[in-house]
């Protein structure tokens, strides 16, 4: 299992990762009516800060959108706590106002409980946690995840069903309760 | 926590189970899991439940994904919230619509009277004073530009609200919405259009002004067709605000490659654009596509599209020259301004020689004018079906190109290669990315090569077409030629990632062991990505094994797995590419055309070959078994428009296979192999011909030689083939079925069965190897046409001892047809036996 060529590219994903990260609080800081925070317009840049004029820190581009996937994960996650937080405490008032332009069109709720549910897959099955996280944080297709993981696409197709499955039973309950 | 990793591991790979079964099966499997644990069967079965309706469920949470990018600003009905407010001195009306630049509101002048349209950038708190400045400005002298072609901007103010710009409004539709509804345009109407922009991109220009942001969505199309430049010098603005790019997002895929890697944005970045946009015109798709905005970037950055006289048979030669010409990743290798691309524009539209010569998809305007000049000959050589002879390979005259001067002339990234001494030094790492043109002539090689990645090969040969678009083969000068004179072993060519191979003639030697063009991995998890356009291999030797796999292909593709022994590692992972186009394969003896076969785990091979002449065999496989268990592989082949044919001389004198398939197998060896499982192959065959082999298509979910402890059985291997208007000829032979269609590596000189098709879910050699379990082989056949009554085979488990005794025969091996036996008989013809009512899906 161990290729040394794969912990290679295991190692720079700290790094790189931070600076992704960096990058996207950076932007919704800077301007919280900027609606360029999705994977598109984060990974974009991303992409030609790190990858194209860097060098080689990541050498597909299906590891780096991978990363991007966890990526948004965090940030959308710290941005739905960052709005409970503000409703619980007062003078929320200018928060909520600008709410909808933080992250335009994501339903904040949702993603608590995705992130939620997926904690617990994680537990059960991290592979397939993390095929979930890129599909549905990441926005990266079927072929992609199965790049960014190394299998195949028919074991990506597999796995993911039985975690949409999974998933589904998981976000049900978690709507009713 | 432990239980319940476990408790999940148990339920979901019951739930993979369960889904390949038919829905008494399932139930019966569901009462047996029952009874031993009630629990899972729950868990199991509320997966299954959930697993239908999972899409919807699902679906408000793809927050990742390209499509769900931010609309709030663009659904809001009065996004800046001023209609029925003065905004200088315009009465805000309604408002009309959003893009990337802006908003756009209707507004009454209320000093001339007249109904303008506002267009306010998008807000955004973080331009800067001096920033602002410089857009006014920019857009002041923008607005100075008095050109038909360019939108007329009456003023810009500055308001509460902002910058904004007070434009006529305009009747018509934007050029993207006009495409949108039409499609591609014939090519007249859009040179028209790109002329007329071009024409205003000039005026600007010469006034020093960029658009940097040119797409079809910035064109207005009048109802006259008078077209229009719309918002020129805007894109600056966004500069600082959006990405440091100078792109808008969601508008890449016409950015440049400079633009894209932050270089100097001048007027040929603006070429560029014109370069993408007349792709997209004429073609109706864009140069460089992607799901993700990383893999158009890639695209742009790294890829050179089809020429478009690929994707629309109606453009000419000149046309892929011009857009070649505008698409060169170099800005210097570009047209240097619109005024000599407008020259060349209406040479174009006049039928005239283009000015600028370009480096990549060259040539096809001499050489087309040779296929015309040539036709009645070309045309007559494909009439015949399968009575092929196309200009003899061993011509001999050839003045041989050899040389002691190693030293190839450079220029830019082009070399120009004159002899075999400097192609094989021309060959070597250091020359990545470069493009090798090879003179006409014939380069003799005595070992095998290997082309670095991503080299560029480039002949001088000139491909000759039939009536029916396919090549028919090389003109014989000028024509490049590069010919294994050695009978030394090993493949000929062996092309790296990125490699391209165009316009030239390989040509193996004859009675040598090997094959000619070879794409292979290298390594655990190699990427290797090869393009083949207009060339001919010839491979005039047959199908062999040798101890390192199977030998005599044109073209062999193989993720490898060297482990015969025990040290190295299988290149796990590994992804190989290969397209071809308009090429030719010959195999006068009886040899292979393409063979693709992975021999590795979690791999996948996708090969893709358009209207290209194929003589000989062909084979795939999703995986095989050598030593090391090959698992959840893949080989995807897309065939569109090509003609497979048997070249050998007696066509009933070998089983021969037009196409050999298989899901997943053991090599044929008696060797001790682990399960061979989860393999797939998909084929997508649209108006193929096979054409005069004892088989036409051979189809087999798995493949098992030897019993245990030997072989272990495949399981769940898988075929997915679609065939949509394929036509299959086989001869006819007066036949004794010898049931060994199978064994068909080595031609049969005996009279053997003749099939359209033989289609078995699971096959195994004999009675006593069992056949292995969930091997699956699903078949949609649409406009197929056979020829008539043959000994076509359908089968769930099959063997080449039939009948196979039911212990034998394994459980879950499926031959699924689509559809219903009716429909199959209206959409399909001559196909007689046609396939048991049984196998059809719709029957149960």
């Amino acid at each position: 299992m161990a290729d040394p060529r794969a912990d290679a590219v295991d190692r720079l994903i700290p790094v790189v990762y931070e600076r992704l990260r960096a990058l996207a609080h950076q932007r919704l800081a800077a301007s919280p009516g900027d609606h360029s925070l999705n994977t598109t317009g984060l990974v974009h840049e991303a992409y030609l800060k790190f990858v194209e004029s860097s060098g080689t820190a990541i050498e597909s581009r299906e590891h780096f959108l991978a990363m991007a996937a966890k990526v948004m994960r965090n940030v959308l996650v710290d941005h739905a706590r960052a709005r409970i937080a503000a409703k619980r405490g007062g003078g929320a008032a200018l928060l909520e106002l600008r709410e909808e332009s933080w992250v335009t069109g994501i339903d904040l709720d949702r993603v608590e409980d995705l992130d939620e549910a997926l904690k617990r897959l994680e537990r059960l099955d991290e592979r397939q946690a993390q095929m979930i996280e890129q599909r549905y944080f990441g926005g990266l297709t079927l072929e992609e995840i199965a790049g960014a993981t190394r299998l195949s696409l028919a074991t990506v197709k597999r796995e993911l069903r039985s975690a949409r499955a999974w998933l589904a039973i998981e976000l049900g309950e978690t709507n009713r309760a | 926590m432990r239980d319940d990793r476990e408790q999940w591991l148990r339920a979901r790979s019951l739930f993979d189970e369960l889904l390949e079964l038919d829905s008494s099966k399932r139930h019966e499997r569901l009462e047996a899991i029952g009874e031993e644990d009630p629990v899972i069967r729950k868990a199991v079965e509320r997966l299954l439940v959930a697993d239908a309706g999972s899409d919807a469920a699902l679906s408000d949470y793809l927050f990742g994904s390209p499509r769900s990018a931010p609309q709030t600003v663009m659904r809001s009905r009065d996004p800046l919230g001023i209609i029925g407010e003065t905004v200088s001195h315009f009465r805000v009306l309604d408002y009309l619509a959003a893009g990337g630049m802006g908003v756009v509101y209707t507004a009454e002048d209320l000093q001339l009277g007249r109904t303008v349209a506002l267009k306010f950038p998008l807000p955004d708190q973080n331009i800067d004073r001096k920033v602002k400045e410089r857009f006014i400005n920019e857009a002041r002298s923008a607005a100075s530009l008095d050109h038909p072609n360019l939108c007329t901007v009456y003023e810009i103010a500055e308001a509460e609200h902002g910058v904004f710009l007070a434009m006529p409004l305009y009747p018509g539709e934007t050029l993207k919405d006009h495409i949108a509804r039409r499609g591609s345009l014939p090519p007249d109407e859009a040179l028209d259009i790109v002329a007329q922009v071009i024409s205003g991109l000039a005026s600007a220009h010469a006034a020093g002004i960029i658009h940097r942001d040119l797409k079809p969505g910035n064109v207005m199309i009048l109802p006259d067709g008078t077209a229009k430049v719309l918002d020129f010098g805007l894109a600056k603005i966004r500069d600082t605000s959006m990405t440091k790019s100078n792109v808008t997002l969601g508008t890449i895929a016409y950015a440049a490659p400079e633009q894209i890697r932050n270089g100097a944005v001048d007027a040929r970045t603006d070429l560029w654009a014109i370069g993408v946009m007349l792709y997209e015109l004429l073609t109706g798709t864009l140069p460089f596509r992607g799901e993700h905005e990383i893999s158009i970037l890639h695209a742009i950055l790294h890829e050179d599209p089809a020429p478009p006289s690929v994707l629309n048979e109606k453009l000419s030669p000149p046309f892929d020259d011009l857009i070649s010409a505008l698409l060169q990743k170099n800005p210097a290798d570009r047209y240097q301004s619109a005024e000599e691309l407008l020259a060349d524009t209406a040479a174009l539209k006049r039928g005239d020689v283009l000015a600028h010569s370009t480096p990549f998809w060259s040539r096809t305007f001499h050489r087309r004018r040779a296929r015309r000049a040539m036709l009645p000959l070309s045309a007559a050589v494909l009439v015949g079906a399968g009575a092929v002879s196309w200009i003899a390979y061993n011509r001999s005259g050839t003045e041989s190109r050899g040389s002691n001067n190693p030293a190839p002339a450079l220029i830019g990234d082009t070399a120009i290669i004159t002899n075999s001494a400097e192609l094989v030094a021309a060959l070597v790492p250091a020359n990545r990315g470069r493009h090798m043109r090879l003179r006409a002539g014939a380069y003799d090689i005595n070992r095998p090569l290997t082309v670095p990645d991503g080299i560029t090969l480039q002949g001088e040969s000139v491909m000759l077409f039939g009536t029916d678009g396919r090549p028919t083969g090389f003109s014989d000068a000028p024509r490049t030629t590069i010919r294994m004179t050695a009978d030394v072993g090993g493949d000929v060519l062996t092309l790296g990632n990125g490699v391209t191979i165009r316009h030239i003639e390989i040509v193996d030697l004859q009675g040598r062991s090997g094959n000619v063009v070879a794409v292979a991995s290298r390594r655990p998890r190699d990427s290797v990505s090869a393009t083949i356009i207009e060339s001919v291999i010839i491979n005039p030797n047959v199908l062999t094994i040798g101890a390192g796999g199977a030998l005599g292909r044109g073209l062999h593709i193989s993720t490898r797995n060297p482990n015969m022994g025990a040290a190295p590692l299988p290149d796990n992972g590994s992804v190989i590419t290969v397209r071809m186009l308009r090429s030719v394969i010959r195999s006068p003896a009886g040899g292979g055309g393409f063979f693709a076969y992975n021999f590795s785990a979690n791999s996948k091979i996708s090969l893709a070959i358009n209207r290209s002449v194929i003589g000989g065999s062909n084979e795939a496989n999703g995986g095989v078994s050598r030593p090391d268990a090959v698992h959840d592989s893949e080989v995807h082949l897309n065939s569109q428009e090509n003609v497979y044919v048997n070249e050998w001389e007696d066509r009933c004198a070998s089983a021969l296979l037009g196409w050999n398939f298989t899901g997943g197998s053991g090599a044929p060896i008696p060797l001790t192999l682990p399960e061979t499982t989860r393999n797939t192959l998909r084929v997508h065959s649209v108006d193929d011909r096979i054409d005069g082999f004892t088989t036409g298509v051979l189809a087999t979910g798995s493949r098992r030689f030897f019993a245990a402890p030997l072989n272990a059985a495949p399981t769940r291997n898988h075929i997915e083939l679609q065939l949509i208007g394929t036509k299959i000829s086989t001869p006819s032979c007066s036949s004794t079925d010898k049931g060994d269609g199978y064994t068909t590596d080595l031609p049969v000189a005996e009279l053997v069965a003749v099939r359209d098709l033989e289609l078995v879910g699971a096959w195994t050699r004999k009675s006593g190897i069992a056949a292995g379990d969930g091997n699956t082989l699903r078949v949609e056949l649409r406009g197929v046409t056979g020829s008539g009554t043959r000994a076509n085979r359908f089968a769930n488990v099959g063997s080449s001892s039939e009948p196979l005794s039911t212990q034998f025969q394994g459980t879950g091996n499926r031959l699924q047809l689509v559809g219903d036996p009716q429909s199959f008989a209206q959409n399909n013809r001559g196909i007689n036996p046609a396939p048991d009512s049984r196998f059809f899906s719709s029957q149960r």
